[in-house]
């Protein structure tokens, strides 16, 4: 203990022995305290908080600097539920004793639970704001959520009890209230609770059967769930599946005595109907294959009909096949060879007819064998008459047909070079030279030659090799005539 | 027998944690011995 005035340290003595101030009133004070604080721990031990809370504070009255007393106080009021004073009671005691003073701990672990215990008590708060405002059940809902929390109010069971009592559930509100008592023997409340409770259930057991009912359906002490009769639920369960079993056969028997005869008519009716649809369709399906019959009649009719027109048909392209020929034959007459060639490459080879075979072939042959000295003829011909230019196409045609000779290359060279083309006829002339050195011909081809290249200086002389191609003629050629398909060639 | 609506009356709101500075600042720490401080400084200045 130290002085009040100057903090030395006190002895037994009446005075302080550094400063001289009188202590002893001080001293009784610390001393009453201390005694009040002894009282309020022992109070506490045996779980009175209300007891050791009015023994602390009034220890604090007479010395608000008592640590362990104000530590203490902040522990009850936590345990009770009033969290803002605990922390108020050991901020102090913190400042009062910064070191060494748990006071700090216990902030610290407060401080760790902040979230829990202030939803504890805005949940507590709202609940009271709900009663105030007459909506129970929310006021339930918000304290049935408070129970569940790890941080309890004791003025929260309490107040759940007085609404479990106003309920009727006095099991409940007297497990709650058991929990209360535990909490804090000396809670006035609780206490009173706990009184008009077993008055209540005193007027119940005399008087009340309504009461006496409903305490039988409670739960029993140790608990406010309700635990169901096992047997009764069984049975209730077997009793379900019984009816539903019932209710199956019933049902099944009503559909097999109602339902099914009511579907079998329909489906009977349904069948005669499709019978007699079936009926009316195969009968109009005869009458379509009647009409059918005579319409196959006309047909073969017109079949009969129309094979005589074919027939009739063929004679008309016979008759048109000969008058191909016409034209051909006409030439041959008049001695055309142009028309000949012009006119035989267009037949048809394949016309089926014996007759008109047998005239194409010979016309075919007649082209193959005599064609090409026709054209050589009719090329003189035209040359002694001066018409160089006929004279020339005939010339070439002969050429086609036959292939080229000494002969007939120097009447090509001489008709381009009397109708003035003397490089062309220097061309053919040097043709024949190169690959019929040895004909007569060839010498008449190789006079024309010199004599241009004597008259014209600047005219040279083609190269030729041996081999090369005949170019340069234009006489058009309808080319080797075609075959007959099938038909043997009537020589 | 309990009057609920009484009982419910005396239930009040608890101050949430928040407000314990409120607590503490809303109330003068005076004990015993500030009083007889304050008693014995009175004597001594009358003396």
């Amino acid at each position: 203990m130290r002085c009040f005035h100057c903090q030395a340290q006190l002895t037994r003595q009446d005075v302080c022995l550094k400063c001289g101030t009188d202590v002893r009133l001080y001293k009784k004070i610390i001393y009453s305290s201390n005694h009040l604080y002894n009282l309020g721990l022992e109070k506490a031990n045996q779980r009175d908080l209300t007891g050791a809370k009015n023994y602390l504070r009034q220890c604090l009255q007479l010395y608000k600097e008592h640590i362990q007393a104000r530590n203490l106080l902040g522990l009850i009021y936590y345990e009770l539920g009033t969290p803002a004073e605990a922390v108020r009671e050991w901020v102090l005691s913190e400042n009062f004793q910064m070191e060494d003073n748990p006071a700090s701990e216990y902030l610290h672990r407060i401080e760790k639970d902040m979230s829990s215990i202030s939803g504890s008590v805005k949940r507590y708060n709202q609940a009271l704001i709900y009663l105030k405002l007459n909506s129970r059940d929310l006021a339930l809902i918000q304290m049935k959520q408070l129970m569940g929390r790890s941080y309890q109010i004791l003025r929260a069971r309490q107040l759940m009890a007085l609404l479990y009592m106003q309920d009727g559930y006095f099991n409940r509100a007297q497990k709650l209230l058991r929990q209360c008592n535990k909490t804090d023997r000396g809670d006035p409340t609780t206490r009173r609770y706990m009184k008009a409770l077993e008055e209540r259930r005193a007027v119940g057991k005399d008087s009340s059967i309504r009461q006496a009912v409903v305490d039988a359906v409670e739960t029993p002490p140790e608990g406010d769930v309700i635990i169901p009769q096992n047997s009764r639920e069984y049975g209730s369960y077997f009793m379900y599946v019984l009816y539903i079993m019932i209710g199956l056969i019933l049902g099944a028997g009503l559909i097999y005595y109602i339902v099914v005869p009511t579907v079998r008519v329909q489906e009977q009716e349904k069948n005669r109907a499709a019978l007699e649809s079936y009926e009316g369709s195969i009968s109009s399906l005869q009458g379509q294959i009647v009409d059918y019959s005579a319409d196959l009649d006309r047909l073969r009719e017109q079949i009969s009909i129309l094979e005589d027109e074919n027939n009739r048909d063929e004679v008309s392209e016979d008759v048109f096949s000969y008058e191909e020929l016409l034209p051909v034959l006409v030439a041959y007459i008049n001695n055309d060879v142009e028309t000949i060639i012009e006119e035989i490459a267009l037949l048809d080879p394949d016309v089926d007819d014996e007759l008109y075979q047998s005239i194409y072939q010979r016309l075919r042959n007649d082209y193959q064998d005599n064609m090409g000295n026709r054209s050589f003829y009719r090329g003189t011909e035209y040359a002694d008459t001066g018409d160089y230019q006929r004279a020339l196409r005939m010339f070439e045609l002969s050429c086609q047909i036959n292939g080229a000779d000494a002969r007939i290359l120097y009447y090509i060279g001489l008709s381009h070079e009397v109708s003035g083309d003397i490089s062309q006829g220097a061309y053919y002339y040097q043709y024949g030279i190169v690959h019929f050195p040895d004909d007569p011909w060839t010498q008449n081809s190789a006079a024309r030659l010199n004599s241009l290249l004597s008259i014209h200086s600047d005219l040279t002389v083609p190269e030729i090799a041996e081999g090369d191609a005949l170019e340069g003629l234009t006489a058009e050629m309808p080319g080797p005539l075609p075959e007959s398909s099938g038909n043997d060639v009537i020589e | 027998m309990l009057n609920f609506e009484e009982e419910l009356a005396k239930f009040k709101p608890i101050a949430e944690v928040e407000d314990a500075a409120d607590i503490i600042n809303g109330e003068p720490l005076v004990d015993l011995t500030d009083i007889m401080k304050q008693m014995l400084e009175e004597a001594s200045a009358k003396e």
